[in-house]
């Protein structure tokens, strides 16, 4: 058991780095220069002067800021004060320095003033090489730069989303298992008769229908025959429970409404091939009831398959999250990542790019693991 | 008569082997009423896709009378209502089909055809070209579909092409790995052995005689791909990052404007819905009756 769950642990290590790797390819194939990419205004063709690219180069660490204060100034200005200035310049924050630096503005230094004039500043291109095992080194510390619309740490922008989005996630799960399996057993146990039929129409319109399109049906009849709709204001689940619940029930069932489709169809076949089985019959002939053979003979052995549907559909979830946010309107990750790639906030889009991936490779081991847990087969293999 | 073709040689005249599809798609039929029922609206928007000019009473991107004729409800002149611009829904509708089909048959046979050849190469290779190229997908793998496709179009922009790339690229690892499965099962068969023992090249052993039998997974996997990428590109135009307006898409088409307006005229949602979910459910039924047909294995299951 424990060197399967370390050679697991062991893919998934290599696996996120892999990812790492291939977000920061992606975001260095952009056609053209990113930096001027980004300053572009969608829709509109501002004038972007050759400063605010150097400036946007060194926030998506593309190049760096090279400072020196000009020793023949400054020595004998300050005396015994200019080892302690090289020291508070090399501290200050880059960007801000470079904007300092080419507005004219004084630079405070930790306490020393300096003028622009008495400094150089050089924007030096970061080689390729170097840029790869800095982004590497600043992903395994969740350092990911500011965000490029609100000059804020990226990781408190999306510390600040991620509360929806996993209440959303969490609900949804919960919805679908508890919806899919009973269905799915459901149609099992009266194949081919009303229930079955009945569970099979809903799990292929639940696969047929696009979340954001179940979204808008919620939110049109909620409006047309209720006139009523979920509160706009987010509040977190643990100060109003029962507004967030009303708040975030629906996007949920979005959200489910697919994986109920899917789930239970998983779970029904499944379950008729298990059903079909010598042990069952054996049951069946021992005079057990038919609620014991459905709920603990057959289900242990149908439970398996469906839970790897389960793990590998999460990240089908969190992809159905992202427009059933922007339908509902919700401040969620998903609407989050939308902006950002809107305003080609590069820094927030690789960041909510890894940070995804990650979740969905911890939740593809985590059900890993739990079928090895469930299937002693997979152990000892 | 020496020199003659045998009659059972003879290739069969075009008239002939018209008949004889025509029969299969009969039994077909027969058997799978549901499936059929998927293949005829599969048919349907296709035919709607390729006719469009002539099927649509009004260009999809005209303002009717001027825009005069705005949120007027589903009649006898507007089957399904006009918009708040006063464009004719329906042909809207006829016309999305166009990308809507366009997109979902290019990027799955994009992604599942790139997905395919890199698993026949690697896994026909094995060692380590098997391991990278695994790794490879798991790492793709790991990201949301919609959220590579979102990204993607970030990266390049928006235009037809990119989509068609973006939403490809999505099922590259579903269709690696089940091809990749079917590779290594035929891989140990005598009859590649055999090929390899009277000196194939390794790139003939691969087509002519490994690839033949991958097709049924492959079929498979690529019918069942169709439907979530023609959900991937509505859900893109929904988010504002398919083919730029006024340019009909049934993703954009019921929201934006359509959300704005849907109490006063539910129609402008709806009809747009309608069509991406009818389209998805006859792709659904097509590719699970395909599925029971050519795996052996799920007869008599779902």
């Amino acid at each position: 058991m424990w060197s399967y769950v370390i050679k697991r642990l062991l893919l998934g290590v290599v696996t996120i780095y892999g990812v790492a790797t291939l977000v920061f390819f992606l975001m260095r194939i952009v056609p053209g220069d990113p930096a001027r990419v980004a300053l572009s205004e969608p829709g509109r063709d501002a004038k972007v002067s050759e400063e605010m690219v150097k400036a946007m180069r060194v926030k998506l660490g593309f190049a760096e800021v090279i400072v020196m204060p000009k020793r023949s100034v400054l020595e004998p200005k300050l005396g015994a004060k200019y080892p302690q200035l090289i020291e508070a310049l090399q501290a200050l924050d880059r960007s801000a320095l470079l904007g300092a630096y080419t507005s004219g503005a004084p630079i405070n230094a930790g306490g020393i003033i300096v003028r622009p004039s008495e400094i150089d500043v050089e924007v030096r291109n970061i080689p390729l090489l170097t840029q790869y095992i800095q982004w590497m080194w600043n992903s395994t510390r969740f350092e990911f730069g500011n965000s490029l619309k609100v000059n804020r740490p990226v990781v408190d922008e999306w510390l600040r989303y991620f509360p929806v989005t996993a209440s959303i996630v969490i609900l949804a799960a919960v919805m679908t298992v508890v919806v899919a399996i009973p269905l799915g057993i459901l149609s099992a146990i009266r194949q081919d008769r009303m229930a079955d039929y009945i569970g099979r129409v809903v799990s292929i319109a639940g696969l047929s229908f696009p979340s954001f399109w179940v979204a808008m049906l919620i939110i049109l009849s909620l409006v047309i025959w209720f006139g009523w709709l979920p509160p706009l204001e987010y509040v977190p689940v643990w100060e109003a429970p029962w507004q967030s619940m009303k708040q975030i029930f629906f996007p949920a069932f979005a959200v489910a409404f697919a994986q109920i489709g899917l789930m239970a169809r998983m779970t029904r076949s499944s379950m008729l091939e298990v059903l079909r089985e010598d042990y069952i019959r054996t049951a069946w002939s021992k005079g057990l009831g038919e609620r014991v053979i459905v709920l603990k003979h057959a289900l242990k052995n149908a439970f398996l398959p469906v839970l790897t549907v389960f793990g590998l559909q999460f990240g089908f979830a969190i992809g159905g999250l992202v427009v059933v946010e922007r339908a509902f309107n919700l401040p969620g990750l998903g609407n989050y990542l939308v902006d950002s790639v809107v305003f080609r906030d590069y820094n927030s889009v690789q960041a909510t790019l890894f940070a995804t991936a990650i979740f969905v490779t911890l939740a593809n081991l985590l059900v890993d693991l739990a079928y090895a847990w469930f299937n002693p087969r997979i152990r000892y293999q | 008569m020496p020199g003659s073709t045998p009659a059972y040689v003879t290739s069969s005249s075009f008239a002939e082997r018209l008949w004889r599809i025509a029969a299969a798609t009969l039994i077909f039929a027969r058997r799978k009423p549901l499936g059929a029922a998927g293949g005829l609206i599969v048919v349907g928007m296709l035919l709607a896709a390729i006719f469009a000019p002539y099927l649509a009473p009004y260009p999809p991107e005209e303002f009717i009378d001027g825009g005069s004729a705005r949120l007027k409800p589903p009649s006898l002149e507007f089957p399904m209502g006009t918009d708040n611009l006063g464009r004719d829904i329906l042909s809207r509708v006829i016309y999305g089909a166009r990308l809507s089909m366009l997109v979902g048959f290019l990027s799955t046979i994009f992604g599942t055809g790139v997905g395919a050849l890199l698993a026949l190469f690697s896994a026909y290779a094995g060692g380590i070209w098997d391991l990278i190229v695994q790794r490879l997908m798991d790492i793709l793998w790991s990201f949301p579909s919609l959220i590579v496709a979102i990204v993607i179009i970030a990266v390049l922009g928006r235009s037809v092409p990119n989509l068609i790339i973006a939403i490809g690229i999505v099922v590259i690892p579903s269709t690696a790995r089940v091809v990749r499965s079917a590779v290594l099962a035929v891989k140990e068969t005598e009859y590649v052995q055999a090929a390899e023992a009277a000196g194939a090249s390794r790139l003939r052993i691969v087509f002519q005689h490994i690839a033949p039998n991958c097709v049924a997974p492959y079929l498979i996997i690529a019918t069942a791909s169709l439907g979530g990428a023609i959900i991937t590109e509505a859900s893109l135009s929904f988010l504002g990052l398919g083919v730029p307006p006024p340019a009909p898409s049934w993703g954009r088409d019921l929201f934006g404007s359509a959300q704005k307006f849907a109490e006063l005229a539910p129609w402008m949602p709806i009809m747009p819905g309608i069509a991406i979910s009818l389209t998805v459910y006859g792709f659904n039924l097509l590719g699970d009756a395909i599925r029971d047909v050519l795996d052996p294995r799920l007869r008599g299951g779902w």
